[in-house]
């Protein structure tokens, strides 16, 4: 897929590097390359990775405009409500960050250009990663509403990609609507397939969660509704809406832990609501999704 | 058989003729595809927003030989690894647009793609306008030596036809 965007001699030297281990990529106009390894940061050099910064590749402003236009399929116009958006996903679930000029008119924000650095972030299903909960998500054939809170890299979206899996594995009939918003859970690639291994999941791509979970309550009747990155009031009502229409939600949060959750202001109605009743809290400490603990909807330590 | 010949002699020349008018209908059918390419994608960047790749796929087949290859290397940039854009892959075989024509046709491709859905339109309305002035002219020589040519492949094969009587 990297070929697709990743000029040549990047791409030379990203091929000789393990691609399992690979998390992130960091371009910064006229700065070395970083690629984040298993969690540790590394220069990316001709011969793959380097701890010395005078064999590390440099990044020029040209290929930074250049990736960016690749990855847009060669027409920005396509994708720019997702370029005001900051991030830009490719398909397979690639996930490239934006830093440049913002340009506003009117107050409102119209495009992002002058494209200074772009972090890419790369997906990986790890097989059996919510396993671990997954006991204390279904519980006698019934789901929990379970909020993932981990800081961004901790593996929040591979967490809900496996646990999709594991519900059609165990032929948990439920039907589930995954809202991705920014197209990363799904990992819907150019032919329109799904990465996600399940029987029972729909996918709803980049559609904003309030109009997601409407038109997917709506549309698609589901039983689980699983989303990533909740943050905003808007997605905090809709998700009210959804569960006031019966419908369960599984959904992550960029958080380093409950403490830090309990701190922002529009969750305060979440937690004295016990709207969700599992929270799991995941690190990088021992490496991406390393669980800190599983809790209950009184925020008591289950494991 | 003298007749036959004589007629054959008149058709050869106003064939020749003919072949040679085909450079400013060539000019012609290639500005008026330029036009009809920017209006198509206004209309699809306005509405459905697809990709370049694919509005250029659905729309290749209507549209001029000489045009279509252009399209193709244009393609092939877009397939390609190259970071820039070459006027040699847009014109492979062409001797018929002047260098300046050329340039005009190879920024307005050079520009696609690399803008807001509103600021893209802007930019082709620009070139749009650009290729209607270019039509215009191309059209009025069109009419001017294309015929010209037939006519004058034509007289010459009379006169020839005469003076072998």
């Amino acid at each position: 897929m990297f070929e697709k965007f990743i000029p040549q001699p990047f791409l030379n030297a990203l091929n000789k590097i393990n691609f399992k281990q690979l998390n992130e990529i960091r371009f910064r106009a006229f700065k070395p390359v970083i690629v984040y390894l298993g969690g540790m940061a590394y220069f990316l050099s001709e011969n793959g990775i380097s701890t010395n910064l005078q064999d590390a590749l440099i990044c020029d402003k040209e290929s930074l405009e250049e990736i960016v236009f690749r990855a847009s399929e060669c027409s920005i116009y396509a994708v720019n409500e997702q370029i005001k958006n900051g991030f830009l996903t490719v398909g397979g679930g690639y996930r490239i960050g934006l830093g440049g000029t913002a340009v506003f008119e009117n107050d409102k924000l119209k495009t992002i250009k002058n494209f200074v650095s772009l972090n890419i972030r790369v997906p990986h299903l790890v097989k059996d990663c919510s396993l671990l909960a997954f006991k204390h998500i279904v519980e006698n054939r019934r789901l929990n509403n379970t909020l993932i809170i981990s800081p961004p890299g901790a593996g929040k979206t591979t967490f809900l990609k496996d646990f999709v899996s594991q519900l059609s594995q165990r032929n948990f009939s439920a039907n589930v609507l995954v809202l991705d918003e920014r197209g990363e859970i799904a990992n819907i690639n150019e032919k329109g397939e799904s990465l996600i291994e399940s029987n029972f999941c729909d996918v709803l791509s980049f559609m904003p969660k309030p109009l997601g979970i409407n038109f997917g309550i709506r549309a698609l009747s589901p039983n689980l509704i699983l989303t990533d990155e909740i943050g905003s009031k808007e997605d905090i009502d809709a998700i009210y809406h959804a569960g006031n229409c019966g419908v369960n939600v599984m959904a992550s949060i960029h958080a380093a832990s409950l403490s830090d959750l309990k701190k922002k202001p529009d969750f305060e109605r979440l937690l004295k609501d016990k709207f969700f009743t599992r929270f799991i809290v995941l690190s990088t400490r021992e490496g991406p999704g390393t669980y800190e603990g599983i809790f209950d909807e009184n925020l008591e330590r289950i494991l | 058989m003298k007749i036959l010949l004589l007629c054959l002699i008149i058709t050869c020349c106003t064939y020749i003729g003919y072949g040679l008018s085909s450079y400013y209908r060539k000019r012609l059918k290639i500005f008026r595809d330029c036009h009809s390419f920017s209006n198509k994608l206004i209309v699809e960047i306005n509405f459905a927003k697809n990709n370049l790749k694919e509005i250029i796929k659905s729309s290749i087949n209507s549209y001029s030989s000489d045009f279509k290859s252009v399209l193709n290397g244009y393609l092939n940039y877009l397939n390609s690894d190259a970071k820039v854009l070459a006027t040699e892959q847009l014109f492979k075989k062409n001797n018929f647009l002047s260098d300046d024509e050329k340039q005009t046709i190879f920024l307005f491709f050079k520009s696609l793609g690399r803008y807001d859905a509103e600021n893209q339109i802007l930019e082709i309305e620009h070139f749009k306008q650009k290729f209607e002035s270019m039509c215009t002219s191309a059209e009025s020589e069109n009419k001017k030596y294309s015929s010209l040519y037939i006519k004058l492949g034509l007289m010459f094969g009379i006169l020839v036809a005469i003076l072998l009587i």
